[in-house]
């Protein structure tokens, strides 16, 4: 299912402009061109060009978007927008002094 | 190869691959660049940016890499938008006993005919107002670049696809086919055979085992590095910084670190990206061909981040991630025909500076296959160097 039938048969397809990863500010044309011009066929290499997924939600929101979007193109998207660590974005200020041992978390 | 276009298929398609596959597709060679995943799906998307004069040994490794960043820069006008910038880059020394290397680094370098700098501590800081305090100076070099690697490699390979070159991602290679000691193409796992005048390596870690069925062995093996992304925020300034650290293991002085920086090799990188985050190096590590990022690797590179940047204290790490880096005994890359078997050729084994030697690589294979006459002397890059090593680890 694409991204337009995600929202029913009835809904209109999504206009290039509609925002798909908000933190990245990357809307739908934007992805349709970067496709295009790169000759792009991977969900991985989509997220690392144009940088959906890559913001400070790390594809919490888009993420379903981003797959429905590949699984249209007749793309696998498993394992491309697997999380990084940390899971959760880490303030520098936490970690301590380089005096101290390394910790093992 | 006369009389008609030569044909040719790379296998790899990473940044050297895709290299090699620009320069021969530009000469008007046939090529088929295939890999067996998704185009710079390996070491290629698991590393930074860095175009580096800065980092090399005096002599021969500074001479192919400024060979590098110049075919770069002539690459850059036809390759579009690859975030390519030249900013310079700088090595911050961690203690006044760093001084008297650094100042003889630059010297060499400057022999040589680099333009590098030691820069005092007041132009240091003027430079790099965010560095630490204690940091006495720093060695400057003013041609190093940066850029966004997998949108070079996709640029590579655009071009090279108007040019004629076919390109088949997630196409396994089975078998090198060699006839009478030559090479004569490439068979596909799903049952292509690829015919070709001569067949180019470009596997980067993955280079020994599609070798390996030949008989050919090669010393290369997956190093593996880490690299700590922050969230869009505060920046410590626009310029490349290293530290001058991980240089005084080649002159051969012992790094007044702690543990952990010393178990993980870690030393500072830090490199603005336009995006307006900026990422941190660096490790070094044998680990086999895990890419699953060690918290306490990550950990470690903060630390020393802060080492030289207190204030980055106030900064977010969105992620971190690791590649491997396909590292040489003597740290210089695999580059040239593979004794025993004509027109097959090896490029591979650029450890950390894949990205930067991308350029003159693919020009030196271009000189090799085209019979061209190469811009600089190849036998240090040569496969046969390696008796010893090879017998070792056979």
């Amino acid at each position: 299912m694409g991204v337009a039938g995600a929202r029913g048969p009835e809904a209109a397809a999504p206009a290039v402009d509609a925002v798909i990863c908000r933190c990245e500010a990357v809307a739908l044309g934007a992805l349709v061109a970067a496709r295009n011009a790169w000759a792009i066929d991977d969900l991985r290499q989509l997220k690392l060009l144009t940088r959906a997924g890559m913001g400070m939600c790390q594809g919490r929101v888009c993420q379903p978007l981003l797959e429905s979007l590949a699984r249209s193109w007749g793309w696998d998207p498993s394992g491309a927008l697997a999380a990084r660590p940390p899971t959760r974005p880490w303030a520098m200020g936490q970690v301590l002094p380089e005096s101290s041992e390394p910790e093992h978390g | 190869m006369t009389g008609r276009a030569p044909q040719v298929v790379v296998v790899g398609a990473g940044v050297i691959g895709a290299a090699v596959t620009y320069v021969l597709s530009s000469a008007g060679v046939r090529v088929t660049l295939v890999d067996r995943g998704p185009l710079g799906g390996g070491t290629s998307s698991r590393c930074d940016g860095n175009v580096l004069v800065i980092d090399k040994d005096p002599g021969y490794q500074a001479e192919m890499a400024m060979l590098s960043q110049n075919l770069l820069r002539e690459w850059a006008g036809d390759l579009g938008d690859i975030e390519y910038r030249r900013p310079g880059s700088y090595l911050a020394l961690a203690g006044e006993d760093e001084e008297e290397p650094a100042r003889a680094w630059v010297d060499a370098q400057c022999r040589e005919g680099l333009a590098f700098r030691y820069l005092e501590y007041e132009e240091t800081h003027r430079v790099m107002p965010d560095l630490a305090a204690d940091v006495p100076g720093s060695v400057y070099s003013p041609t190093d670049s940066t850029l966004n690697p997998l949108a070079y490699v996709a640029a590579l390979l655009a071009k090279s696809r108007h040019r004629g070159a076919q390109v088949r991602a997630r196409s396994p290679v089975a078998e090198i086919r060699v006839e009478q000691g030559r090479a004569a193409g490439v068979g596909l796992a799903d049952g292509t055979a690829l015919v070709a005048d001569a067949v180019v390596v470009a596997a980067g870690v993955w280079t020994p085992a599609v070798l390996a069925p030949l008989g050919v062995r090669l010393p290369i093996r997956p190093r593996r590095g880490h690299l700590v992304v922050s969230t869009k925020g505060p920046r410590y300034g626009d310029v490349k910084v290293m530290e001058f650290g991980y240089l005084m293991a080649k002159f051969g002085r012992e790094r007044v670190v702690p543990p952990d920086v010393e178990r993980f090799g870690v030393a500072l990188v830090y490199e603005p990206t336009r995006a307006g985050n900026f990422v941190l190096g660096s490790s070094r590590e044998f680990a086999g061909m895990d890419t699953e990022p060690d918290p306490a690797v990550l950990h470690a590179i903060v630390k020393r981040a802060l080492r030289f940047y207190p204030g980055m204290a106030r900064a977010t790490v969105l992620r971190g991630f690791a590649g491997l880096r396909p590292w040489t005994p003597d740290h210089v890359p695999v580059v040239g025909p593979v004794p025993g078997v004509e027109g097959l050729y090896v490029a591979a084994g650029h450890e950390g500076d894949g990205i930067g030697l991308a350029a003159v690589t693919g020009r030196l294979i271009g000189d090799f296959i085209l019979e061209r006459t190469p811009p600089l002397p190849v036998a240090p890059l040569a496969v046969g160097r390696f008796q010893e090593e090879t017998a070792e680890w056979a």
